[in-house]
């Protein structure tokens, strides 16, 4: 029930208007009935001083009437004498003279001598009128005084339960012999003859309460049946103030005053009323008026109310419709703003919210299909441009759909090391470059981290791989970021519909397993190859004749000798691992390691690599071969808590020294998960081995963070090292390298040395070790103990290989 | 006037060896007024009687009785001339003597005998306003008071009733003193009256100064 909005402000409205109407007119008429009784109140105080004076005068007549009489000779020549049965007649001829109710005849002691009683009736028969209660005293005493002392006492008493007027006069013959009281009732007539000198309508009663509060009306204009019921009312009621009394269902001011009388008496109180419905009949109209005006005022009211209502609820249902469009994503249709005012202000912000909430909405639907960092569309809208493509192939494709992944190298080296600020920044500059090395239509997406995805229009394969060659090319020289040189290098994998998978994921997949194998080969580019997937059961096979390898010693470590280059002796050797394939003959370990990485199978690798190098290093020992032997561990192992304890034993069991171990870790090895790494590391390096940097300066790291490491070696990258002589660049780039290290207190190890003047540099740069083709390629464990023994840079031929020093010597400088 | 030369005339007339009483009426510790008698009573003797053919006058003149009291002694004949220009009706209902002088005119007299002890109140049956008191005693030994006091003289000693009336009066407050009364002796007599608030329907107030 009233559900709307609408009715319930009409009916609030209205409800409050009719409240305000009915208190209104209770209050009117409240003020006019008070006005009433107030007025109603005066003119009987008014009335009740004409009914004084009324009484008064009535008295007075019936006083001087009696005085005429009790002055008549005979009747006081009768009283006189004394002789009672003339006083009798003449008492009755006397009330028959003046109309009295009652006559009696007092001795001046106030003795009653006769009394013609209350028998009025037999009075007026002409009857001998009996003799009351003679030789009873008078009761009021009051008024004989006064006569006594005025001459005659007027007064209304009541007298054996009627009220009198009473008079009493002396009977002077001429003193005073007797008194004379005479008593007319009141009654009726007399009420109505005190009504008909008030000049309004008032009703006029005499009655007296009795001793037991009873009262008794005996004289009234009211109506008979009314007399009981005002009786009854007035029971037990003070009398002081004016009241309204309810005689027979109608409302009457009353104003009840003592009438003066012998304190011997009953008080006779007269009874002033006034009929409120007779006072407020010329307001009837007046009401009936009022009560046409508020029906008037509540209609208009209504009327008013539901204008405004509707001027309300008109625009929030709008809102409510437009916040119902909202719901369902329509944002378009505006609500419209009418008015200059609270509604009008809700509307617009209401507009506003809409077009905050759609700008939102886009920003997010654009968010969840789109790469924040550079802005391109992400891979769940390249897969759907991809299944667009595939669904409805561009014309000048000839149904041909070109997906190529182009995975950015060492991205996460380059997030770790030089910052995800940095990193961003590159995509972006790569995903500009993109965008102006590719042909016209092709759509670019970031794929992944470090991976975007084109999606091309091309003709034919060679125009296909003509871009993607054009686009790898396009990022052969560094790129700038805040005036750092960073090396980025593109590998794209190509999968093409339909002939490399139907459905845009599995091209996707495609795409990035050729990026594996473009990678394999060392190639910038391939296309995807159903045989080299290394999803595919070959590759997994591989992993199983991996491990069957392991088990059968298909694996062998190659040895490169490490030199002292100021002394030119082999102190070290660096473990190479060689997996010598049955079928397929020898295999590089960047084929199998990745692979290996990746299958969770590095921890054979690992174990295999540690207990062989720590077996030969035992067997080295035994055999006087002094050298230390350095292994390679890959990232996975520095994942590994319990390689620390690993090694430990393994160096127990071959009862080996900790320091006989060198072990080396790649850079990008250390910022795959650098805490866990350090952890790692430290109980490494605690255990008293040689931990060593390798490849230092192809990744990011500075020099200052290495410190924070617990290594004591870097071997700089090969790559630097292999044009030392010929590249100015390169040598001051490797100079700097070692004095910084030896600053941090790092030994210096270079890789790569192919040529005498190489080494000649490195020594003059106090680097402390070298390593390369120019003093030895890998060689088995049998050639090397041949090597360590009758080469130049064996360090038990020592007056050879000083004499050779001595020889070098001049080409040094 | 006419009082004071009947005092005189009874005191003269009892001879040597007399005494006086000395009597002061007062009421309401006031001293009474002219309206007060004085009478004194031999002690155990009959009312005594006056000559046959003794005279008094109560006048009726400007519709008042004058004098306003007249004591009188037992069997005392009183005149009532009428001074007036018109007709007075003259009567009495008081115990001691009834009598009716129906309308006479100015100029005639009519005469009554007071034969018996007792204060008779006179009116006129057409003028309520005229009253006065005649008070009949059975001894020749009363007065007036003249400023609440009066001498009785030529009393011959013995004991007497002293007592003092007044019309206005409390009806039974009648107070009296017995005295012994010795030749050629003065006793006073205090006598206190108690007055009732009388209401004189007279229309001047020269009642007393009548006297």
């Amino acid at each position: 029930m009233f559900k709307s909005f609408q009715t319930r402000l009409v009916l609030f409205i209205v409800a409050l208007f009719a409240l305000v109407q009915a208190l209104t007119f209770t209050a009117v008429r409240a003020g006019i009935v008070n006005n009433i009784f107030d007025q109603a109140r005066d003119q009987l105080m008014a009335a009740g001083g004409i009914l004084e004076r009324g009484i008064l005068a009535t008295t007075e007549d019936l006083a001087q009437g009696t005085s005429i009489l009790a002055s008549d000779f005979g009747f006081r020549q009768a009283v006189a004498t004394a002789d009672h049965s003339t006083i009798m007649s003449a008492l009755d001829n006397l009330a028959t003279r003046i109309k009295a109710d009652r006559i009696m005849l007092l001795s001046l002691e106030g003795v009653v001598v006769a009394d013609t009683g209350s028998a009025i009736d037999a009075a007026a028969r002409g009857d001998i009128v009996t003799i009351g209660q003679a030789n009873a005293p008078f009761p009021f005493v009051d008024m004989t005084e006064e006569a006594e002392a005025n001459g005659r006492a007027v007064s209304i008493a009541v007298l054996d339960g009627r009220i009198y007027q009473l008079v009493v006069v002396p009977i002077l013959a001429p003193v005073p012999i007797a008194w004379i009281t005479i008593g007319l009732e009141i009654g009726d007539v007399f009420a109505g003859e005190m009504r008909r000198q008030s000049t309004v309508p008032v009703d006029v009663s005499f009655g007296f309460a009795d001793e037991k509060g009873d009262w008794m009306i005996e004289s009234s204009t009211i109506a008979t049946p009314l007399r009981s019921a005002l009786a009854a009312a007035l029971r037990n009621r003070p009398l002081t103030t004016p009241i309204t009394l309810d005689l027979g269902g109608a409302d009457y001011v009353t104003v009840v005053a003592p009438v003066p009388g012998p304190q011997q008496s009953e008080t006779v109180y007269a009874i002033l009323q006034y009929s409120l419905d007779v006072a407020l009949k010329p307001y009837r109209s007046l009401f009936v008026q009022l009560l046409i005006l508020a029906g008037t005022a509540i209609l208009m009211s209504f009327i008013g109310a539901a204008l405004v209502a509707r001027s309300i609820a008109k625009p929030i249902r709008r809102l409510d419709f437009a916040a119902q469009r909202i719901q369902i994503g329509r944002y378009t249709e505006k609500v419209p703003v009418t008015h200059d005012d609270e509604i009008g202000r809700l509307s617009l912000t209401f507009n506003q919210m809409m077009e905050g909430i759609a700008e939102r909405e886009e920003k997010i639907a654009y968010q969840a299909r789109h790469d924040m960092v550079t802005g391109l569309p992400n891979r769940v809208a390249l897969e759907a441009h991809v299944a667009g493509l595939i669904v409805n192939p561009p014309e000048s494709s000839a149904g041909l759909v070109s997906v190529a992944l182009l995975q950015v190298s060492r991205f996460a080296e380059i997030n770790n090391t030089l910052g995800h600020d940095t990193g961003d920044q590159l995509m972006r500059k790569i995903s500009y470059g993109l965008k102006q090395a590719v042909p016209p239509g092709t759509f670019i997406a970031r794929h992944a981290n470090n991976m975007f995805a084109l999606s091309l229009v091309v003709a034919d394969d060679e125009q296909e791989h003509a871009a993607l060659e054009r686009i790898v090319a396009a990022f052969s020289d560094p790129v700038d970021i805040a005036g750092s040189n960073i090396d980025v290098s593109l590998v794209a994998g190509i999968a093409r519909y339909p002939s490399h998978g139907t459905v845009a994921r599995t091209l996707l997949q495609h795409a990035d397993s050729a990026i594996f194998a473009a990678k394999q080969k060392g190639l910038a580019i391939a296309v995807y190859e159903a045989t080299a997937d290394q999803h595919k059961p070959e590759r997994l096979s591989m992993m199983g004749e991996l491990r069957q390898g392991l088990e059968k010693g298909q694996f062998k470590f190659y040895y490169q000798p490490k030199v002292d280059i100021a002394r030119g002796k082999i102190t070290a050797v660096e473990a190479l691992i060689r997996w010598m394939h049955p079928e397929r003959g020898f295999m590089p370990p960047d084929l199998f390691i990745p692979l290996a990485e990746q299958t969770g199978n590095i921890g054979r690798l690992t174990a295999w690599a540690l207990e062989t190098a720590i077996a030969q290093s035992r067997a080295w020992t035994e055999k006087g071969i002094d050298v230390r032997i350095a292994v390679n561990l890959s990232a996975r192992d520095l994942m590994n808590r319990h390689l620390p304890e690993t090694i430990a034993n393994l160096l127990t069991k071959h009862r080996v020294g900790h320091d006989r171990l060198i072990l080396e870790i790649t850079e990008s090895a250390i910022m795959e998960d650098p805490v866990h790494a350090l952890g790692v590391l430290k109980a490494l390096s605690d255990m008293g081995m040689t931990l060593s940097i390798d490849d230092y300066g192809t990744g990011y790291s500075s020099l200052a963070y290495l410190k924070s490491l617990p290594v004591q070696e870097i071997k700089i990258d090969k790559s630097f090292v292999l044009k030392l002589a010929s590249s100015p660049g390169d040598e001051i780039l490797v100079r700097s390298t070692i004095e910084l290290g030896h600053n941090l207190g790092l030994k210096v190890t270079a890789e790569g040395i192919e040529d005498a003047a190489a080494m000649a540099i490195l020594d003059a740069y106090g680097c402390e070790t070298g390593q390369g083709y120019f003093i030895s390629k890998p060689l088995p464990a049998a050639e090397f103990e041949t090597f360590y023994t009758t080469s130049r840079w064996s360090p038990v031929r020592n007056i050879r290989a000083d004499a050779e020093q001595t020889d070098e010597a001049p080409a040094r400088g | 006037m006419a009082l004071a030369v009947d005092v005189g005339t009874l005191g003269a007339s009892t001879g040597a060896h007399a005494g006086s009483i000395s009597v002061h009426v007062s009421a309401g510790n006031k001293p009474a007024d002219d309206a007060a008698v004085v009478v004194a009573m031999a002690k155990d003797a009959a009312p005594a009687t006056v000559n046959p053919g003794t005279k008094a006058v109560m006048v009726q003149e400007q519709k008042q009785f004058v004098p306003f009291v007249l004591p009188v002694q037992l069997g005392t004949i009183v005149e009532f001339p009428n001074h007036d220009l018109f007709r007075h009706h003259v009567y009495s209902f008081s115990p001691a003597k009834t009598f009716e002088l129906k309308l006479y005119g100015g100029g005639e007299s009519q005469a009554v005998t007071f034969d018996k002890e007792g204060v008779i109140a006179l009116g006129c049956n057409i003028h309520d306003t005229m009253l006065a008191y005649i008070y009949v005693v059975g001894t020749p030994y009363f007065a007036t008071t003249k400023g609440g006091a009066q001498v009785l003289a030529n009393l011959p000693a013995g004991t007497y009733t002293v007592k003092a009336w007044h019309p206005d009066q409390r009806v039974g407050t009648q107070t009296s003193q017995e005295v012994t009364v010795t030749a050629d002796g003065t006793v006073n007599v205090d006598l206190t009256l108690t007055l009732k608030q009388a209401r004189r329907r007279t229309p001047g107030a020269a009642d007393e100064n009548a006297y």
